[in-house]
């Protein structure tokens, strides 16, 4: 009884927890920050909430657009890309991704005369790309369902014409699952070699080993698109298009996924 | 004799009372009463009515409901009686209807049940639902119109014994603006007036003029006594005037007809229509005080104000409306506020919407002032806040009525004639200038997870549902036909077995054991044969085996070899020439040879004979 009262005047005594912003509040303080110019301060509240294990295409958007705002484009790219990952079909990010592209070209032609930027995005993508993965799933299973169910009755029928259509549904089915099951693999990235990524700093060094000494094999531009196949410590082992493959800081590479 | 009295007198009372009693059998009545509206504002008109049907009798008393809330602007009462005549031995029914009708005006908010109300009739009381009025609104303050001062003997208003027209202002030095309530009254010592004609209006020039009375009301007479004499005084006229400007302004004189009739008229002709034309009264009207004056127009009255902008978040191009009502009493329709205004917004004219109320005899109400705004470009936009000087006429001192200043913020590109932003910095790159990006989402699920559909398991067993449900059809498939095919073997095992059936025929041969040889030779070739036909041929004669044999799409050369070695066996087996071991060599070559042929042998569907 004693130990009761104990703890309970002690508990009485310590200081009541300082209540942490809720994720909405965060998100309406990184808003009103982006309203009033302060991109900086939005692109914090919005990094808190991706701290928080939040994962949702409007956060990823709003802090492509304050790290674009601060001209940081490869950042930028980089949320956008997330963003499209996690809503397929999002015009305004699209836009938005075409646009700091644009303005990375602009940037690298302002500083070396020409540029050349990475503007499409692989074929599976552009193929399946405006097709989120949970609707290629439910569409694959359906699709399973039909072609199997269609070859099962195909089994036990006896009129030919019903063998014939279902026979015509089986086949048909089976070629859509085939094209289904392709862009769901394409979308999930079963097909890659590694992780999606995104090239964070200009001219950033590819290197033959995970070592600042290990000697420079090229520069990777900002804003590429570039594929994470290994990780040691703070070293990524990247493929980027055109340039080859090798080692990167981890800081100037970031996975789209 | 006093036993005798005694009796009669109860006889007389007992029959009275009976009589009375038959007689209240007879009467019958029905009340009603009911209002119009029910749900009303300080100052608007109500109108009630009572209405008394009762049948057996003409003696009715209206009671009505208590009314001290309200204002009895105007009362008629109705009889209209009917008459039914019995015919023969039925009596005389005699119906009645008695309506009362009120128009009354509500004078402070709240809700007031009135009623019932009750007719008495021969007595007996008969009672009319309840009605519950409800009156919203804020009371007004409570300046009593009726009340008006004798005219002295000096009081240049046209005194006049007979009838005369005067017009009373409560305010006789008014500001600019401020409310002067005008009383037009007759005054009359005329018996009865049967008809009653204004034919002047007052004059109102330089006064912005509200009516303050219903326009369909009746005329009710009160008592005053002016110079020693009684008169019925009428309220022709009131209405509130706001001076528009300051100095003299002038009230003209209302002319009035009436006619009239006394008891007497009838031996006499009728008398002239009386006409009067009352005396003009004017007004002083001052300037506003100077002393702690605002800036801008004062309002004269009491005012309040009120702002809200709906969304205050929005899409540079998107319209958000910004609302400022102003609240209270003296001329709101005169009232004016400036249009908000900031750089990057483009404002329409604004829609204004008034809603006077004269609650008391006080003019106020509120005016409605709505903008359409449109950001045009992105950014941060301070609305207000909203102030308009106030003067207090009673006490002649300022105040300021405010509304809190709003904000708005937008995001986006920049629309319309939005002017461009003025020379960027030198820390602004080209492609900064450039970049134009949509505006950010303001709402957001703020989701935790993004497991795909495609990784839970549930969805990856579902996958397996359609290649086990083909698995299962192909097994009930196999089991059905295993069923239909009964104990035979397949074709297959039936030309293993047989084949090896010819092995032990050799050694039964080497043996020199020609009884089972040839048995085994025959066992081999039948169960081939059976296999082969689905059926058992043990039981068919060897014309119907080769019969069956062709039937079903065997060579008729192979069908004749079939039948002619499985006779030979037959025979053989109880031969004693089947005994050479060269004989039994030659049927084993001649068996091999039978069930390769066999085996190549694809019999066709068995044709139901």
């Amino acid at each position: 009884m004693k130990r009761l009262a104990a703890a309970l005047v002690l508990a009485a005594a310590l200081p009541a927890p300082a209540c942490a912003d809720s994720l909405g509040e965060i998100f309406e303080r990184g808003n009103a920050a982006y309203f009033r110019a302060d991109y900086e301060g939005a692109t914090q509240s919005y990094e808190e909430l991706l701290a928080a294990g939040v994962v949702d295409p409007d956060v990823s958007y709003n802090l492509g657009a304050a790290e674009a705002k601060r001209g940081r484009y490869g950042r930028a790219v980089l949320h956008f890309e997330r963003a499209l990952w996690l809503r397929p079909g999002d015009d305004d990010a699209r836009q938005a991704l075409d646009e700091v592209r644009a303005a990375l070209g602009r940037r690298r032609a302002a500083a070396r005369g020409e540029a050349e930027v990475d503007a499409g995005p692989p074929f599976g993508e552009a193929l399946f790309g405006s097709v989120s993965p949970d609707v290629l799933t439910v569409l694959a299973l359906v699709l399973t369902l039909l072609a199997f169910g269609a070859g099962t009755a195909l089994l036990f029928a006896r009129r030919e014409s019903v063998r014939l259509g279902l026979g015509v549904v089986a086949v048909v089915g089976a070629a859509l699952l085939t094209v289904t099951g392709l862009g769901l693999a394409v979308r999930s990235g079963w097909l890659d070699e590694g992780e999606p990524a995104v090239v964070l700093r200009e001219r950033a060094p590819l290197r033959e080993g995970p070592d600042t000494r290990a000697a420079e094999r090229g520069h990777a531009p900002e804003g590429q698109r570039a594929t994470i196949v290994d990780r040691e410590r703070d070293w990524r082992r990247v493929h980027v298009p055109s340039v080859g493959e090798g080692w990167m800081a981890a800081e100037d590479v970031a996975p789209v996924r | 004799m006093n036993r005798g009295c005694v009796g009669l007198g109860v006889a007389v009372v007992a029959l009275a009372v009976c009589g009375i009693a038959h007689a209240q059998q007879g009467v019958s009545a029905t009340v009603t009463m009911q209002a119009q509206p029910t749900v009303a504002q300080v100052g608007d008109v109500i109108r009630l009515e009572v209405q008394a049907q009762v049948s057996g009798s003409t003696n009715v008393q209206v009671e009505l409901p208590e009314l001290s809330a309200f204002d009895v602007m105007s009362r008629q009462v109705s009889t209209p009686m009917q008459f039914r005549f019995g015919f023969g031995n039925q009596a005389q029914t005699i119906q009645s209807t008695t309506v009362h009708r009120l128009t009354l005006r509500a004078r402070q908010p709240g809700t007031f049940a009135l009623g019932p109300a009750t007719a008495l009739v021969d007595g007996r009381p008969f009672r009319s639902n309840s009605v519950t009025i409800q009156v919203g609104g804020a009371a007004a303050p409570d300046p009593d119109p009726s009340a008006q001062p004798p005219p002295s003997a000096a009081d240049p208003t046209g005194f006049d014994p007979t009838a005369f027209v005067r017009t009373v202002v409560d305010t006789p030095s008014p500001y600019v603006g401020q409310q002067v309530t005008v009383t037009v009254y007759l005054y009359s010592r005329q018996p009865q007036i049967n008809g009653l004609n204004v034919t002047q209006e007052p004059t109102t020039e330089g006064f912005w003029v509200h009516d303050l009375l219903p326009p369909q009301r009746t005329l009710e007479a009160q008592q005053q006594t002016v110079n020693g004499l009684s008169f019925q005084v009428f309220v022709l006229r009131r209405f509130a005037a706001f001076p528009l400007r300051s100095g003299p302004l002038t009230v003209g004189g209302t002319g009035v007809t009436m006619s009239s009739s006394g008891i007497f008229d009838i031996f006499a002709p009728p008398s002239a229509p009386l006409s009067r034309v009352g005396a003009p009264i004017t007004v002083d009207v001052r300037e506003l005080p100077d002393a702690n004056r605002p800036p801008g127009v004062p309002h004269v009255g009491t005012l309040e104000l009120s702002a809200t902008l709906d969304p205050t978040q929005a899409a540079t191009g998107d319209a958000v409306q910004l609302t400022v009502t102003a609240r209270g009493t003296g001329m709101l329709r005169q009232l004016t506020l400036p249009d908000p205004a900031a750089p990057g917004l483009r404002v329409l004219t604004p829609e204004v919407s008034d809603q006077v109320t004269s609650p008391r005899d006080l003019v106020g109400g509120a005016r409605t002032f709505r903008w359409l705004i449109v950001p045009e470009r992105e950014g941060t936009y301070t609305l207000g806040p909203f102030a308009v000087p106030v003067l207090d006429p009673r006490t002649g001192t300022y105040g300021v009525a405010r509304a809190e200043a709003l904000r708005l913020t937008s995001a986006g590109n920049p629309v319309g004639s939005a002017t461009p932003d003025p020379e960027p910095g030198p820390s602004l790159r080209a492609d900064e200038r450039a970049l134009t990006l949509g505006p950010i989402r303001t709402r957001s699920a703020l989701a935790r997870s993004h497991a795909p559909l495609v990784e839970a398991t549930w969805v990856r067993w579902a996958f397996a549902l359609g290649p086990m449900t083909l698995l299962v059809g192909l097994a009930v498939l196999a089991a059905r036909r295993r069923a239909q095919r009964g104990p035979a073997r397949g074709p297959r095992q039936a030309s293993r077995d047989a084949r090896r059936r010819l092995s032990s025929a050799r050694g039964h041969a080497d043996a020199g054991r020609a009884r089972e040889f040839y048995g085994a030779i025959a066992q081999a070739l039948k169960e081939v044969l059976e296999a082969k036909l689905t059926r058992a041929v043990g039981s068919l004669t060897h014309a119907e085996l080769r019969r069956s044999l062709v039937g079903r799409g065997l060579a008729e050369g192979l069908a004749d070899r079939v039948v002619d070695e499985l006779e030979g066996c037959d025979f053989a087996r109880f031969s004693a020439a089947g005994v050479r071991s060269e004989e039994m060599q030659q049927c084993l070559d001649r068996a091999r040879g039978l069930l390769d042929e066999l085996e190549r042998f694809v019999p066709r569907e068995e044709v139901a004979s």
